[in-house]
């Protein structure tokens, strides 16, 4: 478990990842947990309010992203990083997701 | 004050079968629900025999939505309180939803849910999902079900052994009676799990036979099982205001504690203790059938039958005893609730389930008019169900709906 950084890039650099396949990726994966059709996976959908997330959730998001990107992500570190800077709508939660993945965020 | 508290509808899930029906006919023609379970390699075949569920599929009861993540337990709980609420005749709307409770009685319901987790954590390699997580829980259960049927009103779990499922329906009684509910589901819950069953076997709880055989001079010792029974409890004047069906009363609960000593005497102590306590409860009235806890143990069998002996051997005109036990397993700390549902069908179809594989009954365990082998045909408007472990023995008296005879 990495201890020294929030977001450690471990195999091929991600700096180049497209938003579109990360938002399909995500799309697919919450619509597959939630039971529901993808096509309700809208940008602007509330995380809360409309898609009924909890924290579990957003969890298991993360494990499933670590494994498909080779991307170490330190979960206390991120929950404290959302604390600070919280998100409301799918689109938010990709465009951080995304940005996180090319490592673009200092989650400390 | 609140008048008498009724039970309403009831669902089950058992060994027999899913619903009443099945569950009755097993009971009512003393068959045999116990099988050799699946895998557990490492133990001897002669432990491997218990009493468990099959042709269970949730999706038939609830739909498929939403069971990706929910555990055995939380599964067969729902599937068994859609039964009674269908029994009940009930509707959970937003304006009664405050009013509508849980409790459930388990023990063991998710103990292979929590070994599976922390095997996951261990393994290198494997990535743990984070919504198995709740699963760990005892109360996953109890609170999937509120989740599910929108209930809001108080949610209890109940842990203690044996009698669980009694002291369920007793927290049941109370919050009703202190106004903190309207409406309950009370259910009992037991999953069976290779840790369980393994667990109990190191331990040397589990008996080495094929067969359960309560009150028999051959009774090796304990067999598991595993089953969910769900009953709605609610006052007799709101049941009557709803046009429900009315199965009967739960009329007393007594419980006591097992003095160490001598396991039998003790126990035998205990038990009788907690039948008076709850006869007293209830008002008094003869009894006409005993749904007695014995379980296959040496001493536990003896001892419950030493208690029988002595409220009941001075008037044995009309109560009739018999261990449902016997066909099912013990389903821990759903058993009672099993016990408690087999009294409600036997009163209502007139006949007492027998005790099975009694063929030579122990003279240390001679119980008042016991049914042995085929049930008998009675009228049953007084029963008492009774549980026990080695320190709790509780009891409940339950009357049908019959009128006074």
């Amino acid at each position: 478990m990495s201890e020294e950084s929030g977001s450690t890039p471990t195999g091929a650099p991600m700096s180049t990842v497209e938003r579109a396949q990360v938002s399909e990726q995500v799309k697919r994966f919450l619509a597959d947990e939630l039971e529901r059709d993808v096509a309700e996976m809208r940008d602007e959908a509330d995380l809360f309010d409309d898609l009924g997330l909890d924290s579990l959730l957003f969890l298991a998001l993360f494990e499933e992203l670590q494994g498909q990107y080779e991307v170490t992500v330190d979960t206390r570190k991120l929950a404290r990083f959302a604390r600070r800077n919280p998100v409301q709508t799918l689109g938010e939660l990709i465009d951080l997701i995304t940005r996180i993945i090319r490592g673009e965020v200092a989650l400390d | 004050m609140l008048g008498r508290v009724v039970i309403s509808g009831l669902g089950v899930i058992s060994p027999f079968g899913v619903g009443r029906d099945a569950f009755w006919q097993g009971l009512a023609e003393g068959r045999l629900g116990v099988r050799p379970l699946a895998g557990l390699d490492a133990l001897p075949e002669a432990y491997r025999y218990a009493g468990q569920l099959s042709d269970f599929r949730p999706e038939e009861i609830i739909g498929s939505k939403g069971l990706k993540y929910l555990n055995v337990a939380t599964r067969l709980l729902l599937c068994a309180a859609e039964l009674a609420r269908r029994d009940a005749g009930l509707e959970i709307d937003p304006d009664l939803a405050e009013d509508v409770g849980v409790v459930v009685a388990s023990s063991f319901g998710n103990l292979g849910d929590c070994t599976g987790f922390y095997e996951s954590l261990l393994s290198p390699g494997e990535r743990t999902n984070p919504l198995r997580f709740p699963n760990l829980f005892i109360n996953i259960a109890g609170g999937n079900l509120a989740i599910r049927f929108g209930i809001r009103g108080l949610n209890t779990t109940v842990t203690n052994g044996a009698t669980s499922s009694l002291d369920a329906l007793q927290h049941g009684l109370t919050a009703l009676r202190c106004g903190r509910a309207r409406i309950l589901l009370i259910a009992g819950l037991e999953v069976l799990s290779e840790p369980l069953v393994e667990g109990l076997w190191r331990a040397g709880l589990l008996g080495d036979t094929t067969t359960p055989r309560p009150f028999d001079r051959r009774r090796h010792g304990l067999i598991l099982a595993e089953g969910c029974g769900v009953v709605v409890l609610e006052a007799a004047e709101a049941a009557r205001a709803r046009g429900a069906r009315v199965y009967g009363e739960v009329a007393g609960y007594g419980s006591a504690h097992v003095e160490p000593g001598d396991a039998a005497d003790a126990l035998g102590e205990a038990i009788a203790d907690a039948m008076r306590r709850a006869l007293d409860a209830a008002g008094n009235g003869e009894v006409d059938y005993v749904a007695a806890g014995a379980a296959s143990s040496p001493s536990g069998d003896r001892g419950e039958a030493m208690a029988l002996r002595r409220l009941f051997d001075a008037e044995p005109r009309r109560v009739r005893t018999s261990a449902i036990k016997s066909m099912l397993g013990d389903a821990g700390a759903a058993a009672g609730m099993l016990q408690v549902i087999a009294c409600l069908l036997a009163a209502e179809h007139g006949h007492v389930p027998p005790t099975i594989n009694c063929e030579d009954e122990d003279p240390e365990c001679r119980v008042p008019s016991h049914v042995r082998g085929r049930g008998v045909a009675h009228t049953i408007r007084t029963a008492v169900v009774n549980s026990f472990d080695w320190d709790r023995a509780a009891s409940l008296v339950v009357r049908s709906a019959l009128p006074a005879g």
